[in-house]
């Protein structure tokens, strides 16, 4: 493998460029991303190394999700990318009203991958930053996938190029630019197994995508203090793998889940349900979450750095839970 | 190229009254019918361009916001969890 130094968003970009060389039915489908490459570049130069299978599409996220159901169910594997995951809601009734339930119904399998371009960046504002893999992990039939690592969002892909199933790929956009790693993987987690990122005895912290970077930097920093925080990294938020979470709060005893979206039913409450009715007895306190602050997703940095958590909310959170 | 160029749609297409600014073409349609005259067309123009530029000279001048005076708050009637009133 390449041993130069590849950003997540390249691994996301050489992951296509793998599916498109190796499955001659994978194709993309989404707004400027031939010529133009797309709006982070994600398929750059890809519309011409394989000409007639990166294709641009009209500004119609329904048409666009329409499109490639189609394609699947005539045995084709697209690739959709959203230009934000925030404009996934103008084709939210093909995602969950056919896709979703393609399979259930008819017994045919729906193999779509729709990329999201995920998650808050300074300056976004409330149009260009949402987290939204709850609502998507809400409805039967979609896997949702929340790459952390630059590991990850290489081997992940191609994962959810290769699954007979729909895929909702979170891309963390935070991540696209400033995450790097020297080498692409040869190998990966189990589809759907939690990884632990980081191995603690004091309590544990559950999330994923650009929060994992933030609760490792919290670990750090109470580290300092003596404490010896574990960190579960979900990688899928559907499915949940339960068995790794439980497994975590069996030997710390004491539970925060930390997600950037809203709380309110979220990834964050449904890690807690799981725990509080699965793992009870495993609670030496009562299990936490931090989420972002309920209100869309501000503008200015100085607002957008307080509304979602941060290294130092989640050390504070931690040192709270420490308490109980 | 540009962000999005529109290369998808017919060039005929964007040469039609579907593919113009339709500001542009609500102000024609105006002026036609005689329904507004150039003076008053222009007039709303310059108000508007006004408008535009003192706000955002305004804002411009603001000092940037203080999370810690910040409500928090996307309801308009409600409190932040929307059940009690403000």
């Amino acid at each position: 493998m390449s041993k130069t130094s590849i950003t997540y968003l390249e691994a996301i970009r050489l992951a296509q460029q793998k599916a498109l060389a190796e499955d001659p039915r994978v194709f993309i489908y989404g707004q400027d991303i031939g010529g133009f490459g797309g709006a982070f570049k994600a398929t750059k130069n890809l519309a011409k190394e394989f000409p007639g299978r990166v294709l641009d599409s009209p500004i119609s996220e329904d048409a666009m999700v329409g499109l490639a159901i189609g394609a699947a169910v005539e045995g084709m594997r697209p690739i959709v990318e959203m230009q934000f995951a925030d404009f996934s809601t103008c084709g939210f009734n093909q995602i969950v009203n056919q896709a979703a339930t393609l399979h259930y119904r008819t017994g045919t399998p729906c193999p779509i991958v729709v990329r999201l371009p995920s998650g808050g960046t300074p300056g976004s504002g409330p149009f260009h930053s949402q987290s939204m893999e709850a609502i998507y992990a809400h409805y039967p039939g979609l896997v949702v996938m929340t790459p952390a690592t630059v590991d990850d969002a290489y081997s992940m892909l191609l994962e959810a190029v290769a699954l007979d199933d729909p895929v909702i790929f979170c891309e963390h956009k935070f991540l696209y630019y400033h995450l790097k790693a020297e080498q692409l993987p040869d190998q990966a987690l189990p589809f759907g197994k939690a990884r632990i990122a980081r191995p603690g005895r004091d309590a544990t912290v559950v999330t994923h995508g650009a929060m994992l970077h933030e609760s490792l930097a919290a670990a750090e920093e109470l580290s300092s203090d003596g404490y010896d925080i574990e960190v579960v990294d979900l990688r899928t938020v559907r499915p949940l793998d339960t068995d790794t979470i439980l497994a975590s709060v069996a030997r710390t005893g004491r539970l925060l889940a930390v997600g950037e979206a809203w709380p309110w039913g979220g990834v964050t409450a449904e890690v807690v349900a799981r725990v509080a009715s699965e793992g009870f007895g495993l609670l030496d306190a009562p299990p936490q979450r931090l989420n972002a602050k309920e209100t869309p997703v501000p503008y200015h940095p100085a607002l957008w750095g307080t509304h979602r958590p941060t290294a130092g909310t989640i050390a504070s959170s931690l040192r709270h839970l420490l308490e109980l | 190229g540009e962000h999005d160029d529109a290369s998808y749609i017919p060039a005929a297409l964007k040469k039609s009254p579907l593919g113009r600014d339709c500001l542009e073409i609500a102000r024609e349609a105006l002026l036609e019918n005689s329904w507004i005259t150039a003076k008053e067309a222009a007039d709303w123009h310059a108000a508007v361009e006004k408008e535009v530029e003192e706000t955002a000279s305004k804002v411009l001048r603001e000092p940037a916001p203080d999370p810690s005076e910040e409500d928090w708050n996307a309801f308009s009637a409600l409190g932040r969890n929307g059940e009690e009133a403000r």
